[in-house]
């Protein structure tokens, strides 16, 4: 195996997503055999090479000071599973 | 009366001004062929038939006032893959975190063809958020290829490509981040384009990997293609990527761009030719390549020697910017949250547990793998280099050629279940439509032949950044011939 089933848990934990048992060994064994795929890249030497982080090298879209219309307070009421006096509704997680 | 979901474009124009029949017929007829066809191929999640035959009687009265200053997209019925946001209209990304999900605004495309009169006939189906290759990861239930309901359509724009394909309508927008519409396209046997990143808006399309994703089209011929990318094309204040470059009117230059260029040079990549083609689509392309010679081609053999290394670099690539995009969805301000939690890291956790798919959570674990401390620059600075390697590639290879040609995939169409229960070997069908993505350039998939089974088999065509004329040309005068 590639990976440890103790490192699909770290991610899974980085990722927000609840695992089953079974989840974390699929993910060992299917993660595990792409990164083991992945490590083709070490054929190529990229010492001297630049990281692309834009296709077209764009810089600084600049835009207008301006304000635009905001979304209504009940669009984004619609939207949301829990909704209260203008706020997202969530469990409670700040104890006293 | 003809049947009029088999028309092209330009023929629904003609009909539509010389009332030979009405928007509202017009309309009437995909949304019959939808109502027939859809439970066997499962293309549309949504059919909006209110809206449409709104938007359809809006287009017969500016017809009937004044025809002639009608935009050639008046009254012409289009369908619009999930991943594209409508507002009022629900957008589920064929995701099950998304049920029941109506958007607040509009995506640019999709405006832009409302604002030129389409009709909008609903929302297709797809592969999950955009991730997978063959139409079967969606929460809706897979997508069926009208050539032969045993294989799949291809992905991730599954719905889309069958709603040309089987006539439910001549026009439909896709998103293509690795070839999501470019192998959807030529397993249905039709044309699909994904344009320049950067030469149509992404705002309201539904971030999968931002610097790769970009809204394509798809249709039965080239100049339908043509016809529908002037529409959408353009730079949008809302999405800082779309460049500011002039829109040209592509239908206006398809017969007159490729023949203008004496000696047109056609590069083929040698790489595309060796390991892992089938043989029998590598005997069609390089047939339909040797007759190309007649329209006065030179081909040049060029090499674009990192073409192995490009799967690994798309898929760390887009999957760190999937793992990132898709942390948006938390329970929290919209989409499915969990019954069952009980404190606020189990709203995220068991929502998204719940409500995202395998392949989703696949990618998401897998981007944040290469993320991770320890990993990030054995992996995702790596694939960010290796990037940079693929794209001076093709910059080098267009010194020496005007268009690339490559088959779009390594096999035609392939079984359900074939390739779902390794998802390697499923990455590994992107091989050549990848490279292009991760150049940014733009690439037309077109038809040229069958395998014995009776499968399509496409070619691919890819240009230089913001050469969709002569892209569209050339693919034109290929198809044709």
């Amino acid at each position: 195996m590639y990976i440890t089933q103790e490192t699909v848990r770290h991610i899974a934990k980085l990722s927000a997503l609840e695992l089953s048992d079974e989840e974390v060994k699929k993910a060992q064994q299917q993660i595990g055999e792409i990164i083991n795929y992945m490590d083709i890249l070490s054929k190529v030497d990229t010492t001297d090479v630049e990281p692309t982080l834009h296709i077209h090298n764009a810089i600084n879209a600049f835009s207008e000071d301006i304000i635009l219309e905001a979304l209504p307070v009940e669009k984004i009421k619609a939207m949301a599973p829990e909704f209260q006096d203008g706020y997202f509704k969530v469990p409670k997680f700040i104890n006293n | 009366m003809n049947d009029l979901t088999t028309l092209s474009i330009l023929e629904m124009r003609q009909g539509l001004v010389a009332s030979e029949f009405s928007a509202t017929e017009l309309t009437h007829a995909h949304l019959d062929k939808i109502k027939e066809t859809n439970p066997k191929y499962n293309s549309f999640l949504r059919v909006t038939e209110e809206l449409a035959l709104t938007q359809a009687k809006a287009a017969d009265e500016k017809i009937a006032k004044d025809k002639n200053n009608t935009p050639l997209l008046t009254g012409i019925p289009v369908a619009i893959k999930d991943q594209l946001v409508i507002n009022g209209i629900e957008s589920t990304c064929a995701s099950k975190i998304l049920k029941g999900f109506i958007p607040p605004y509009t995506c640019t495309a999709v405006e832009k063809l409302i604002q030129a009169g389409a009709v909008i006939l609903g929302k297709t189906n797809q592969d999950e958020f955009a991730m997978g290759s063959s139409g079967e990861n969606s929460a809706f239930g897979i997508t069926r290829n009208p050539i032969n309901t045993d294989y799949v359509p291809g992905g991730s724009s599954s719905g889309s490509a069958v709603a040309v394909a089987a006539g439910q309508a001549p026009l439909s927008l896709g998103t293509d981040t690795g070839g999501s519409i470019r192998q959807p396209a030529s397993f249905t046997g039709i044309v699909g384009i994904k344009p320049t990143y950067g030469r149509v808006s992404r705002n309201g399309a539904v971030a999968f990997a931002s610097s790769l994703d970009q809204i394509g089209l798809f249709a039965r011929n080239v100049k339908d293609i043509a016809i529908g990318l002037k529409y959408i094309a353009g730079h949008d204040p809302r999405d800082s990527t779309s460049m500011d470059i002039e829109v040209p009117d592509y239908l206006k230059n398809i017969d007159t761009a490729f023949p203008k260029i004496k000696n047109l040079r056609i590069g083929i990549p040698k790489e595309y030719f060796t390991s892992g083609i089938n043989p029998e689509v590598e005997q069609v392309l390089r047939n339909k390549i040797q007759q190309l010679k007649s329209l006065g081609i030179n081909l040049v053999e060029i090499s674009l020697q990192h073409t192995e290394i490009s799967i690994a670099a798309y898929y760390i690539i887009a999957c760190a910017e999937a793992a990132s995009n898709l942390a948006r969805f938390d329970g929290v301000r919209y989409g499915w949250r969990s019954k069952s939690a009980n404190n606020i890291q189990e709203v995220f956790e068991k929502s998204r547990a719940e409500g995202f798919g395998d392949e989703v959570k696949r990618r998401i674990l897998l981007g944040n793998y290469v993320l991770s401390a320890g990993y990030y620059d054995a992996y995702y600075k790596k694939g960010l280099k290796a990037r940079t390697l693929i794209i001076k590639d093709f910059q080098e290879a267009f010194k020496d050629c005007d268009i690339i040609v490559t088959p779009v995939a390594p096999t035609t169409a392939f079984k359900f279940g074939d390739k779902s229960m390794s998802p390697l070997e499923m990455y590994l069908s992107d091989a050549f439509t990848v490279p292009c993505s991760l150049a940014g350039l733009p690439g037309i998939s077109i038809p040229c032949g069958k395998d014995s089974k009776g499968l399509p088999i496409g070619m691919q065509l890819i240009g230089k950044a913001f050469s969709e004329v002569l892209l569209l040309s050339t693919a034109h005068h290929f198809y044709k011939n």
